[in-house]
C-alpha cells in the first residue's frame, strides 16, 4: 500500500462559513440494513488524534465530526460550527450550533471545542498531529456557544488542519474513562456510534438516529455498517462478487473493465494525490542543475501513453504540483507535451546530447510499475536510470537528509491546499527541497503571510507557472481512486479525501 | 530423563538469547525507526521529541541492556501503532495462527501419509502415478495463487465456503488446504521413499515369508521404521506452516499473528517485531524439545545422554 501517504492541508477558498439549522434527526424508518466496506487496511486506532492513514478516516469521519469540513468534492464546508470569520490574520471565530449532542448524550459547545484543541496540543498525548496546530496559542470561549482561535502567528494551514485532524471530542466522558478507555469505546458526535473493534477483522457501526441534520455528511440510511480490511485485491473483489461486501476500495485498474462485465459498478473519483518524479537540482554540476535538463525530461517522458497503458486512463495530467484540484490551479499552464525532438535538443545545448546515468529512489512498498515504465521512456532520450528500492524509513531518511538519489519517485495526497506541501519540497529551506528558485521562494512565503484566500489564489496561479517552467521534477499524474460497488448500493458518494463514507448510502 | 529436559531447556534458553540479539540488530539495519513511524512531515522537533521518548536516541548497548532486563520480566513494552502493551497483542493472535497452522497440519497427514502410503505399496500403478502427479502439483503451486484459485472455486462460484475473514469453523477449511498443500506433497513423498526403502528389507520379507496378512506387514513392520523420518520430516514443516499461515492470513484477511506481524514490520513496530519473533521462536524451541522427546520414546536405540 504504502506509498508516501503524506496528508498535508492547508485552508483554501474564502473565510465565510455558511449557515446551517441543526436539530435533531427524526428517526429514519427502521434501517435494518447493513452495509459492508471492505478497505485495504486496517485502522490504527479508534482515537481520531492518532489516525493519519485512509482507512482509518473512514472510520474515524463516521464517528466524529470537525469544526469545519471538506465536502465530498474536497470544498471547505460548515462541520460543527455552523459559520466561522476570520477576525484577522491571527484570530478565527466559530459560531457553534445549539442541541448537538455526543452519542453518550453529552452536550457540544465551546467548552467540548477547547478541550479537544488543548488535548491536541498537549505533548504528553503525543499526536503526530500536534505539529500542525502548533500555531495556536489560546482557544477563547466567548459564550457557550462562540469560541476563538487566537494565533501566534498567522498559519494559513490551520482551516485545512482543523477540517483534517481535529476531531471534536467528549470532554467529560473523556476525563472520567482516560485516553486509553477513550480508544477502546470512543465516543462522537458523527453519524455513526462505535459498536467494535476486532483488529485486523473488522469495525462495526451503527446509526446515529440523533444525527444533527445539516452536516454536509447526510444522515446515515443503513442500520449497521461494517469496514473490512481486505489486503489482498483479488480477495476484496472476490468477496464482492460473493455478495459479502457491497463497497471495496482500490481496484485495480486492469480489473475495472472485468467487474464491469460482472455487473458491478466501479466509480473513479479524483482526489489531489499526485505523483512525481522529485528532481534534485541542488548539486552544481550534475545534469539536474540545468534547467534545460529538468525540462527536457518532462518533454521526453510520454505521461499520456503510462497513463493509458498502465494505469488504464484513471488518472489526469499535471502541469506543476498545483492540480486541477489545488488551490491556485490554472487551466492555462498545460502540462509539457510529449516532444522527443526538443527534449533531444534541449539535452544536447545542455552538454548531455550522450544522455547520462541516473538513480531513481522508490519505496519498495510503492506500486514499482509506474517508476518502471517513465524509466523505460527516459531510455528513449539516453537517460540510464536505475531504481533503487528502499523501505520506507530509508526512503524517508535519506529524502529527509538530502541523502536521497538525484531522482525520487513519490505520491503526495490531500494537495486541496498547497501551502505545506510547498513548505516541504519546493521552498529552498523546505525539510525535502532539492531546488532553488527565487520566485518560488518569494510566492511561497507572500502566500504563507495572509488568510486572504483570493490573493492566496492569485499569488499560487503565479507559482503554478514558475514551477512549470522551472520544474523541480517531472511532473506526472493525478490520480484517481477506484471503489467497486454492487448493484444492491444506491446513493453512494466518493469523497475527494479518498476516504469511505457510510452515509447517503441505501443496500437494498 | 530430567538432566535431559533441563539439557534441552538450556539449550532452548541458549537460542533464545542469540534471537534477541539478532533481533535486536535487525530492527536497526533498516534506517531511523523514529522517522518512519511519523508522517514525513513531522516537524524535526516532533521527530526528536517522539525519538526521545520512545528511547531510540540512547546507545545501543543501553538499548538492548534495557530490552534484555525489560523481556525477563515479561514486559515487552507498548506498541507504538496501537499504543498498548505488544505481548497481549501478539498473544491474542497467536490461537488463529497456531489452529491455522494445526490444521493444516492436519491436511498434510490426512494427505500426505495416505497418498504416501499407497504409491509405496503399489508403485507404477495408476494410483502411484495419479499420487505423483498431484504431489509434483503440490510442491510447484505457490500458495498465494492456490488460495486465490480456491477462493474463486469454493467461495465465489459454488458459494460453498466463505471467501475470507473470519466467520466459524468454516472459515479455516480454505486456509488450511492452502497452508497444508506444500508440506502434504513433501510428507507423501518422503513417506513413499522410505517406505518403499523399507519393503525391500529382509525383515520385511521375513515377516511375510511367517505368512503375516500385508496390512500387518506394513502397519506393525514397516511403518514404525518410517515413523522417526516421517517425524523429522513433519518437524521440519513446521516452519512451513508457520510462513504459509502468515500468507494464507494476507490473502483470506485473518487477523492472526502473520498480519499482526507483517504490519509490524512495514511501520516498524519495533516492541511489537521484537515481541512476535520472540514469541515464535520460543514456540519453535519448545516444539523442538517436545520433538526431541518423541524421538526418544520412538527409537529406544537414542541414548538419553
Amino acid at each position: 500500500m504504502r506509498t508516501l501517504f503524506i496528508l498535508l492541508f492547508a485552508l483554501l477558498a474564502a473565510a465565510c462559513g455558511t449557515t446551517t439549522t441543526v436539530a435533531p434527526s427524526a428517526a429514519p424508518s427502521a434501517p435494518a440494513s447493513k452495509l459492508v466496506i471492505a478497505q485495504t487496511i486496517d485502522a490504527q486506532s479508534m482515537d481520531p488524534f492518532f489516525v493519519n492513514q485512509v482507512a482509518g478516516e473512514s472510520v474515524m469521519k463516521m464517528l466524529f465530526d470537525h469544526l469545519i469540513e471538506r465536502d465530498f468534492d474536497g470544498k471547505l464546508v460548515a462541520g460543527l460550527a455552523e459559520s466561522w470569520n476570520i477576525v484577522d490574520d491571527k484570530t478565527l471565530e466559530f459560531k457553534l450550533p445549539q442541541g448537538v449532542t455526543f452519542h453518550n448524550g453529552e452536550p457540544f459547545d465551546a467548552n467540548a471545542v477547547k478541550f479537544s484543541v488543548e488535548r491536541m496540543l498537549n505533548p504528553d498525548l503525543k499526536s503526530s498531529f500536534r505539529g500542525n496546530f502548533k500555531a495556536i496559542k489560546e482557544v477563547q470561549i466567548v459564550s457557550a456557544m462562540t469560541v476563538r482561535l487566537i494565533l501566534a502567528q498567522t498559519d494559513a494551514a490551520v482551516l485545512d488542519n482543523l477540517s483534517a485532524q481535529l476531531a471534536i471530542v467528549p470532554p467529560q466522558y473523556l476525563k472520567q474513562v482516560g485516553d486509553a478507555e477513550f480508544a477502546r469505546k470512543p465516543i462522537g458526535t458523527g453519524p455513526f456510534k462505535f459498536v467494535e473493534w476486532v483488529k485486523d477483522d473488522h469495525v462495526t457501526l451503527e446509526a446515529n438516529r440523533n444525527y444533527w441534520k445539516g452536516s454536509f455528511k447526510g444522515e446515515p440510511r443503513v442500520h449497521t455498517v461494517v469496514y473490512r480490511p481486505i489486503p489482498e485485491a483479488s480477495t476484496r473483489i472476490a468477496e464482492l462478487k460473493a455478495g459479502r461486501v457491497d463497497i471495496i476500495q482500490d481496484v485495480p485498474p486492469d480489473q475495472v473493465k472485468d467487474l464491469q462485465a460482472a455487473g458491478f459498478n466501479v466509480v473513479a473519483k479524483d482526489a489531489p494525490q499526485e505523483a512525481f518524479i522529485f528532481l534534485a537540482s541542488d548539486t552544481p554540476n550534475t545534469p539536474l542543475a540545468d534547467k534545460r535538463v529538468r525540462q527536457a525530461l518532462n518533454y521526453g517522458v510520454d505521461v499520456d501513453s503510462i497513463i493509458k497503458n498502465v494505469l488504464q486512463g484513471y488518472a489526469h495530467r499535471i502541469a506543476s504540483p498545483i492540480g486541477p484540484l489545488t488551490l491556485g490551479y490554472d487551466a492555462s499552464v498545460q502540462p509539457y507535451p510529449y516532444d522527443l525532438v526538443k527534449a533531444k535538443s534541449l539535452l544536447s545545448d545542455a552538454g548531455f546530447a550522450n544522455g547520462f546515468d541516473v538513480v531513481i529512489d522508490a519505496t519498495s512498498s510503492d506500486k514499482t510499475l509506474t517508476t518502471e515504465a517513465v524509466a523505460g521512456e527516459l531510455a528513449k532520450l539516453n537517460v540510464r536510470a536505475t531504481i533503487r528500492q528502499l523501505d520506507l524509513g530509508t526512503f524517508n531518511d535519506n529524502w529527509s537528509n538530502k541523502r536521497s538519489s538525484p531522482m525520487i519517485a513519490a505520491r503526495w495526497s490531500g494537495m486541496f491546499d498547497p501551502a505545506s506541501a510547498l513548505n516541504f519540497f519546493a521552498k529552498s529551506d523546505g525539510l525535502l527541497t532539492r531546488y532553488k528558485n527565487a520566485d518560488a521562494d518569494r510566492l511561497i512565503a507572500e502566500a504563507a503571510s495572509t488568510l486572504d484566500q483570493s490573493k492566496r489564489a492569485a499569488l499560487y496561479a503565479q507559482l503554478h507557472k514558475t514551477l512549470h517552467d522551472d520544474p523541480l521534477g517531472i511532473y506526472l499524474w493525478n490520480t484517481q481512486n477506484l471503489y467497486g460497488l454492487s448493484k444492491r448500493v444506491t446513493g453512494w458518494r466518493a469523497h475527494a479525501r479518498s476516504y469511505i463514507a457510510a452515509t447517503h448510502v441505501t443496500v437494498q | 530423563m530430567l538432566a535431559y529436559i533441563l539439557q534441552r531447556l538450556a539449550h532452548g534458553l541458549l537460542v533464545l538469547c542469540g534471537v534477541s540479539l539478532i533481533v535486536f540488530a535487525l530492527t536497526y539495519l533498516g534506517g531511523d525507526p523514529a522517522r518512519a513511524l511519523l508522517p514525513l512531515d513531522t516537524p524535526v522537533e516532533d521527530v526528536e521529541a517522539f525519538r526521545h521518548a520512545a528511547g531510540f536516541d540512547q546507545s545501543l548497548p543501553l538499548q538492548y541492556a534495557r530490552f534484555v532486563a525489560r523481556v525477563v520480566t515479561g514486559d515487552f513494552g507498548t506498541s507504538l501503532r496501537y499504543r498498548e502493551p505488544v505481548l497481549p497483542l501478539v498473544l491474542a493472535r497467536l490461537p488463529l495462527t497456531l489452529a491455522l497452522a494445526l490444521s493444516g497440519l492436519a491436511v498434510a497427514l490426512l494427505v500426505g501419509v495416505p497418498l504416501g502410503i499407497s504409491s509405496a505399496l503399489w508403485p507404477n500403478t495408476w494410483l502411484d502415478i495419479f499420487a505423483r502427479a498431484l504431489m509434483l502439483l503440490n510442491q510447484s503451486v505457490p500458495n498465494f495463487w492456490l488460495a486465490i484459485v480456491l477462493i474463486l472455486i469454493f467461495g465465489v462460484t459454488l458459494r460453498w465456503l466463505p471467501p475470507s475473514g473470519l466467520d466459524d469453523a468454516r472459515s479455516l477449511l480454505l486456509p488450511a488446504l492452502t497452508v497444508g498443500a506444500l508440506p502434504a506433497a513433501i510428507i507423501a513423498r518422503v513417506l513413499r521413499a522410505n517406505l518403499r526403502d523399507v519393503l525391500r528389507r529382509d525383515y520385511v520379507r521375513t515377516a511375510r515369508a511367517k505368512g503375516l496378512r500385508d496390512l500387518r506387514v506394513v502397519w506393525r513392520h514397516a511403518l514404525r521404521n518410517v515413523l522417526l523420518p516421517l517425524t523429522t520430516i513433519v518437524a521440519l514443516q513446521l516452519g512451513t506452516l508457520l510462513g504459509g499461515a502468515i500468507i494464507a492470513e494476507a490473502v483470506f484477511a485473518l487477523p492472526g499473528l502473520g498480519r499482526l506481524s507483517v504490519q509490524a514490520i512495514s511501520a516498524r513496530d519495533v516492541p511489537l517485531i521484537q515481541a512476535f519473533v520472540f514469541v515464535s521462536a520460543t514456540f519453535i524451541v519448545l516444539i523442538n524439545l517436545a520433538l526431541d522427546l518423541v524421538y526418544a520414546r520412538l527409537d529406544p536405540r537414542l541414548h538419553l545422554s
